[in-house]
């Protein structure tokens, strides 16, 4: 790969510092993006019809000339990761009108509830298995979550 | 409003014979004066607990407030589980909750109001004194969480099933709602915690209407579905202490057989008391919804719904709702 990883760290660090969402660099026939959005709440299997396919390519008239678009995780996370124990609904706060159980930047000790995940009707308190500060949320109110997907990132 | 104190809880117990007692009695039982009788009363109804004050007579608890026979309870139960009963309290899975991490039996709270009783996201659920169960089971399962999938379907089934044992013609709306007569009858709750351990805490709470009347609610505390209660049908008066006890005791058995099997051999039971089975329904999602015909539960619990292109899916969470189209 004519883009080598070194460089791709520099742009995933340019991004992060700049504070834009996103950034794509088109190199010769090589582009790479980054993006900071929040990995998009996926669609599971279980929970429903499988996810639209992504529309075919329009540029048929340029072929083989695209390399795969390097779609580059947010920064690569330096915290402890929490991950999803079950399959199952994620909830935020204890009931919809109540305060989120934690915020990014919320200080967090071990046994704290940081969400609730639901399955069938069962309310499974997910409490921080690490103290610390949380970092990112990676799930929001209302997505279907499938089994170590990541929650949290405690630091 | 505040919860009741211990005092006026044995008061309440005192005039759960549903006799006449009067304030004299009264205050050289509990070694007090008249008007702090009065006051305790007072405080008591504020709580929705009819305590009916008559000149020359005395105090008398509202009719068909009967409370629970906890020794009843305990004979059947106590052996294998420590039972918490508390005449008022805020919510049964929170008693069991503080208390179930350091127990070394299974644990039951049991009441006979809730004040902060709540079903699913924190709805109310409407408790009135003295009439209904209002129970939480609290165990150990040496289960991790991912493996417990099902569970809420194998509680909702000994439930059903206890009843229908006991005439009642029960059915289930998944994963776990009781119906009779296509009327709301009961509901459960379940909570875990542990869930990065081997082994996981489950709470069990169920709410089972028994004795309540419609004049038994207050305007305030209206129930947001049509609802129905065992002594409704029946026509007669219900001893909930034996109801409480057959159905803990068969709940028991049924959690031992989960442990063990799983669902394996309960789904075509789960079809014969569905009480959607093959109807068209609606399930609504967080952030979305889904029309289909109920097809029953996989092995794992999951609702199988068979959707309007014709295919089967399975669907782990959601609301059922009934189509505007079902007969």
């Amino acid at each position: 790969m004519a883009m080598d990883i070194r460089k791709v760290k520099k742009l995933i660090e340019l991004v992060e510092e700049s504070g834009i969402s996103e950034l794509e660099i088109t190199e010769g026939e090589e582009s790479v993006r980054i993006s900071r959005a929040a990995p998009i709440a996926q669609q599971f299997a279980s929970y429903g019809p499988a996810p639209v396919a992504a529309p075919a390519p329009t540029q048929a008239a340029a072929p083989a000339v695209a390399a795969p678009v390097a779609e580059a995780a947010p920064a690569a996370p330096t915290g402890h990761i929490l991950n999803s124990p079950m399959v199952g609904t994620y909830y935020s706060s204890s009931k919809p009108d109540a305060p989120a159980f934690v915020e990014v930047g919320t200080a967090v000790k071990v046994g704290q509830t940081l969400c609730i995940i639901e399955a069938m009707k069962m309310m499974n308190e997910i409490t921080a298995d690490k103290a610390g500060t949380i970092k990112t949320i990676f799930a929001q109110n209302g997505d279907a979550l499938e089994f170590d997907q990541p929650l949290f990132e405690i630091e | 409003m505040s919860q009741l104190t211990s005092i006026e809880q044995a008061l309440l117990a005192l005039l759960s014979d549903n006799e006449f007692h009067s304030g004299d009695a009264l205050a050289k039982h509990f070694a007090v004066s008249r008007a702090a009788i009065s006051k305790w009363v007072k405080h008591i109804n504020t709580l929705g607990i009819k305590v009916f004050s008559v000149k020359g007579k005395g105090y008398q608890l509202a009719k068909h407030i009967r409370l629970l026979d906890v020794n009843v309870i305990k004979r059947a139960l106590q052996d294998y589980i420590d039972i918490d009963y508390h005449v008022v309290t805020g919510s049964t899975n929170d008693n069991v909750k503080s208390r179930l991490a350091s127990a070394n039996k299974m644990l039951l709270s049991i009441t006979e109001q809730q004040v902060s009783g709540r079903g699913r996201r924190g709805r109310e659920w409407v408790s009135p004194f003295g009439q209904n169960l209002y129970m939480s089971l609290g165990v150990e399962l040496n289960l991790p969480v991912a493996a417990l999938s099902g569970l809420s379907i194998a509680i909702g089934l000994s439930l059903a099933e206890t009843l229908v044992e006991l005439g009642y013609p029960a059915q289930l709306k998944w994963p776990n709602d009781i119906y009779l007569q296509g009327k709301k009858l009961g509901g459960i709750l379940v909570e875990l915690e542990g869930a990065f351990d081997t082994s996981c805490r489950v709470i069990m709470g169920i709410g089972l209407n028994v004795n309540m009347q419609a004049d038994s609610i207050d305007a305030s505390n209206k129930i947001e579905q049509e609802w129905i209660s065992l002594s409704q049908f029946s026509g007669r008066y219900i001893d909930r202490s034996q109801l409480c006890s057959t159905i803990i005791s068969n709940l028991v058995a049924a959690l031992h057989v989960f442990s063990d099997e799983g669902l394996n051999n309960q789904l075509e039971r789960w079809s014969e008391l569905d009480y959607f089975y093959n109807q068209p329904v609606k399930l609504m999602m967080p952030n979305n919804e889904i029309s289909g015909i109920v097809k029953g539960i996989d092995p794992s619990g999951a609702l199988l719904l068979e959707t309007d292109e014709g295919k089967v899916e399975r669907f782990i969470g959601g609301e059922i709702s009934v189509r505007a189209n079902k007969a």
